[in-house]
């Protein structure tokens, strides 16, 4: 810290003997102390994010060279938020359920608030969303996406047997809680997903950092959008007993009264299977009436269903279903 | 011991802060800065030690006595620090994303405000935008949303009509919200439910209509949960429940968080905690057979009874297709 203040507390270059005159822990140690140690912590600047910048005031003596932290670049500039802003800040600042992430948000919350940026987060009334990010290859994921870095890992679907892939990732997506990280797949050449839950063991870097260059276009909000639009290939027709199967309900394109107890109901499906899924999970208050493949497929699925679930000391089940 | 980069970047932000607020307490800081109390103190400790010249310390200088007698800061010739250091790369990515989910959250009623939080904190940090990080949140019904957010904001009870969907049953409750929060891709609220008599949550998209009442929440002492632990168990009650899966059910192990007891052979047995009886017998019947319910007995009994009655009714049914 005290090279940090030093520097930011000139306006000159500060040769590295000047740096080592003004600092006493530098000055009481031999030199090749002295140099590890001025080493370690322009480092420890570099992990800071905190410019350094090496030159000369002298143009006598170029080889004199001096270090400065310029302060326009490495000062927070100044920023105009209102009541409303910095409250949606100071509730983003709580997203994160990562440790490391959430220490990094906390992190750049209190330079604004040293900036004399007031957080008053009752400001504004708004869900929070909680980023969990819980798996254990996330950190190295996220951090090989940031420096464009290729990556490869051992990659394990449930049972499959495990295989080493290769990544140049371009992005990372979080879907229902869980992370996904795609990209360039080296192995299958093409663009590839990867759940990172399924991922075993450790990341390893597969090549330097910044190797690569993201394909323009290549986004992972359109990813994101693929997993989450699928549009519908046609209409079907259920019969619906009153007040049931409301997440059915609730898509409905139309609701008919039948009788006293059943509606027909229309809903879009993307897939028969996905239809025929559904209308089995409410049985017996769903049926499905058309199209017809999936008014067989729904049928065939209940009775696969019970037959997975016949006792099998008792034949009543396989009469019901003959 | 060296100070972790996390203290270096605490104690920087610090003197611009303490600069601001001369007099200010350690509490106060504390507080500000989410650390103990303690912290702060070895801060400043750290700040007086902290400097150049001669003897070392000669930089920052703090009025000793209201620090020691007041536990307050005053904090002198510390001029060559007046701004904090600039949001870098990683703290500007972590919360960049998080602003960017808390407006797929908001929908459109504070989305103008996030954005211009958004694009100010973009212009201040000056980095590039991480578009390679991208959280989707489910939409929910906006009507719904402002009457859950206009009742939180206001004390008001709510009346809202739920769909349980384990139960796939429909209710009328009144309820005193007590605090927002998504979870795996779903926002939730979660509130005192006077027909419960109990805290529960509520998935905001099962909430069908949401009314915002006259009356004002009952002060009640809450803690509110986020979730994090026994989260379904607490919603919804618990239910131990061991199943036999084929290949092509083996999804349910990660979906559910499934702990796999057998997996010598092809059909894996299974354990998962689920919902209510109802949930478990809604799973075997859309897993088309690959769901076998081994425990408890009655889960299985009743798949096989709503099979039966389904395929009653589709026997009832004229098929459509030969009424032409």
């Amino acid at each position: 810290m005290n090279l940090i203040f030093l520097l930011l507390s000139t306006r000159q270059f500060l040769t590295k003997d000047q740096v080592r005159a003004a600092i006493e822990d530098y000055r009481d140690s031999g030199d090749e102390a002295f140099n590890r140690m001025f080493e370690r912590d322009k480092g420890e600047l570099r992990d800071l994010g905190i410019p350094l910048e090496i030159g000369s005031f002298d143009p006598l003596h170029e080889d004199m060279q001096g270090y400065r932290i310029p302060r326009d670049a490495a000062e927070l500039p100044e920023l105009e938020l209102t009541a409303e802003e910095s409250a949606v800040i100071g509730l983003a600042a709580q997203v994160w359920e990562h440790a490391g992430l959430a220490g990094q948000s906390g992190d750049a919350l209190i330079k604004l608030k040293a900036a004399g940026v007031a957080i008053d987060t009752s400001a504004v009334p708004l869900a929070q969303p909680r980023i969990p990010a819980a798996e254990p290859a996330f950190d190295a994921v996220w951090e090989a996406v940031r420096a464009h870095q290729p990556i490869r890992f051992t990659y394990g679907r449930t049972g499959e047997a495990p295989a080493e892939r290769h990544l140049q990732p371009w992005g990372v997506l979080s879907w229902r809680g869980r992370w996904y990280v795609g990209g360039h797949d080296l192995d299958r050449e093409g663009p590839r997903v990867f759940r990172v839950s399924r991922i075993l063991g450790e990341v390893r870097p597969a090549g330097p950092a910044g190797s690569y260059t993201v394909p323009e276009g290549a986004s992972v909000r359109d990813l994101a959008a693929s997993f989450t639009t699928n549009d519908p290939v046609g209409e079907a027709v259920l019969r619906v007993r009153r007040d049931r199967a409301l997440p059915l309900r609730r898509h409905a394109l139309a609701v008919r009264p039948l009788d006293d107890e059943h509606d027909e109901v229309v809903v879009g499906y993307r897939s028969t299977w996905e239809l025929a899924a559904a209308a089995a999970s409410f049985a017996p208050h769903v049926l499905v009436v058309e199209p017809p493949e999936a008014r067989s497929l729904a049928i065939e699925v209940l009775r696969s269903a019970a037959e997975a679930n016949a006792d099998a000391d008792t034949d009543s089940d396989e009469q019901a279903l003959a | 011991m060296r100070p972790s980069a996390r203290d270096v970047q605490r104690r920087l932000a610090l003197v611009p802060y303490l600069r601001s607020k001369q007099g200010v307490s350690v509490d106060e800081v504390a507080r500000e800065f989410n650390v103990k109390p303690r912290v702060i103190r070895k801060d400043v400790e750290q700040l007086m030690m902290t400097g150049v010249g001669a003897h070392g310390g000669e930089l920052i200088d703090i009025d000793l006595f209201a620090f020691e007698d007041d536990d307050r800061i005053y904090i002198s010739n510390a001029d060559f620090m007046t701004r904090p250091m600039r949001i870098n790369g990683g703290e500007a990515a972590a919360l960049i994303v998080a602003l960017r989910a808390l407006r797929d959250a908001a929908g459109h009623a504070h989305a103008d405000v996030v954005d211009s939080a958004l694009s100010k904190l973009q212009g201040a940090v000056g980095h590039q935008t991480p578009e390679s990080v991208a959280v989707v949140v489910e939409p929910v019904d906006h009507d719904v949303l402002g009457a859950v957010r206009r009742a939180l904001g206001a004390g008001r009870r709510l009346e809202i009509v739920y769909a349980t969907a384990s139960r796939d049953a429909v209710s009328t409750r009144q309820v005193d919200p007590i605090a927002m929060f998504v979870r795996e891709g779903h926002e939730y609220l979660d509130a005192w439910c006077h027909s419960a008599e109990g805290q529960r949550f509520f998935r905001l998209d099962r909430i069908e209509r949401a009314e915002v009442l006259d009356t004002p929440v009952e002060s009640r002492t809450v803690v509110p949960r986020r979730g994090d632990a026994g989260f379904f168990s607490s919603g919804e009650g618990a239910l131990q429940v061991e199943l036999e899966i084929t290949p092509a059910a083996r999804w349910v192990v990660e979906y559910y968080d499934a702990e796999v007891l057998d997996d010598s052979g092809d059909l894996w047995r299974v354990s998962l905690v689920a919902g209510d009886e109802a949930w478990v017998r809604r799973l075997a019947l859309r897993a088309a057979g690959s769901i076998r319910v081994l425990a408890p007995d009655t889960v299985r009994s009743d798949v096989t009874e709503h099979v039966r009655s389904a395929l009653a009714a589709y026997d009832g049914l004229t098929p459509a297709t030969e009424e032409f």
